[in-house]
């Protein structure tokens, strides 16, 4: 049973749902709206706009678009950029003449919310599809990179086209690695996020189950990697969203 | 036989098969494909040696998927229909695939994360 809205509904609704979708042109599905995590879904969605309505905490209230109206000209941000010692991205802000700063932090509380959030979004995912969704990644993958995917939720695998490296992590981003030219030690190039159909806001969470995220990852590198990497959102290794 | 899967939130993974004696179900076939990659969905055909290939277009008339001409295709893909058959619109050399030959994976469009 999943809490949809607070609703209970069996995992045979959601399949009755699914396939009624599909039979009506929404062959990938639509994520199941949980309450207390918005979602955020890929902008030619046909329903993009009522389901992350129906996803947000007040449903009654209506989005707002902004205007020139509500920019502040007397406000600009002059620079901004990441701070080890801090460990946030430290902005500098001009505000009616006088320059600010103030630090965001991205430190452990950031990254603790975002894997509880994600934790909170698991509700949302069927156990029998994350089941299909294994037995195909078996399939897809050789028998180590299969054993070190169920025992460590990771594999790597080297693109013949790039040399890249990637490291596929079960609800993480994609690490893309290579190695130093002098040193030949490997080092983070970016992490790749990337959610077929949409994404859980402010958690790892996409909209199908883990392994089937990691199955279009896997796809998509082996089959248009330029694509992979036009489409991925790359976040910086310092940043939470890369989850390392 | 030739089916695709496509990627499903609820149900992991939807099967449409491209073989059998039912036309309604080949008619279903044709009909998903090509709305797939105008909705913009990733098609990728899978080779045996777990390679992927990308899907072009999808010719519905000969129920054949459309990939470039590169090397590596799998003997059993070869189509008996000739590559001058390939709509005008698509650029380079392409190859027709028989939907019914290989095995296919589709992907939905991506939001970033």
């Amino acid at each position: 049973m999943t809490d949809i809205l607070d609703q209970q509904v069996t995992d045979e609704d959601i399949a009755a749902l699914q396939t009624m979708l599909f039979e009506r042109g929404i062959y990938a599905g639509v994520p199941m709206p949980i309450a207390g995590s918005p979602f955020v879904l890929e902008d030619r969605h046909p329903h993009k706009t009522e389901l992350e309505v129906l996803s947000r905490e007040d449903p009654d209230a209506e989005p707002r678009s902004c205007s020139d109206a509500d920019v502040d000209e007397s406000c600009a941000l002059v620079n901004r950029w990441y701070s080890y010692r801090h460990q946030g991205f430290v902005h500098l802000v001009k505000s009616h003449g006088k320059l600010e700063s103030f630090i965001e932090p991205t430190g452990p509380g950031r990254r603790l919310n975002l894997i509880l959030e994600t934790l909170g979004a698991a509700r949302a995912w069927d156990i029998k599809a994350e089941g299909r969704a294994l037995e195909r990644l078996s399939k897809m993958t050789n028998d180590w990179q299969f054993r070190a995917y169920l025992l460590t939720g990771s594999f790597l695998e080297t693109s013949k086209r790039s040399h890249v490296t990637y490291l596929f992590r079960k609800v993480r981003p994609t690490l893309a690695l290579r190695p130093e030219p002098k040193t030949k030690m490997m080092h983070v190039i970016a992490s790749l996020c990337l959610h077929p159909v949409g994404w859980r806001d402010g958690s790892f969470a996409g909209a199908m189950v883990p392994s089937d995220d990691v199955i279009a990852h896997l796809v998509l590198m082996r089959g248009r990697e330029e694509k992979f990497w036009a489409r991925a959102n790359q976040h910086s290794v310092w940043e939470a969203e890369s989850g390392v | 036989m030739g089916h695709l899967d496509v990627l499903n939130c609820g149900l992991g993974h939807i099967r449409l098969t491209a073989t059998g004696d039912d036309p309604i179900e080949k008619e279903r076939f044709r009909r998903c494909v090509l709305d797939m990659l105008h909705r913009g969905y990733s098609l990728f055909l899978e080779k045996p040696d777990g390679g992927l290939i990308p899907v072009r277009s999808f010719d519905a008339e000969s129920a054949a998927y459309i990939i470039s001409d590169v090397p590596g295709i799998p003997e059993e893909w070869e189509s008996t229909i000739s590559t001058k058959e390939v709509p005008k619109s698509t650029k380079g050399r392409t190859k027709k695939v028989p939907a019914d030959k290989a095995k296919g994976v589709a992907i939905g469009r991506s939001s970033g994360g």
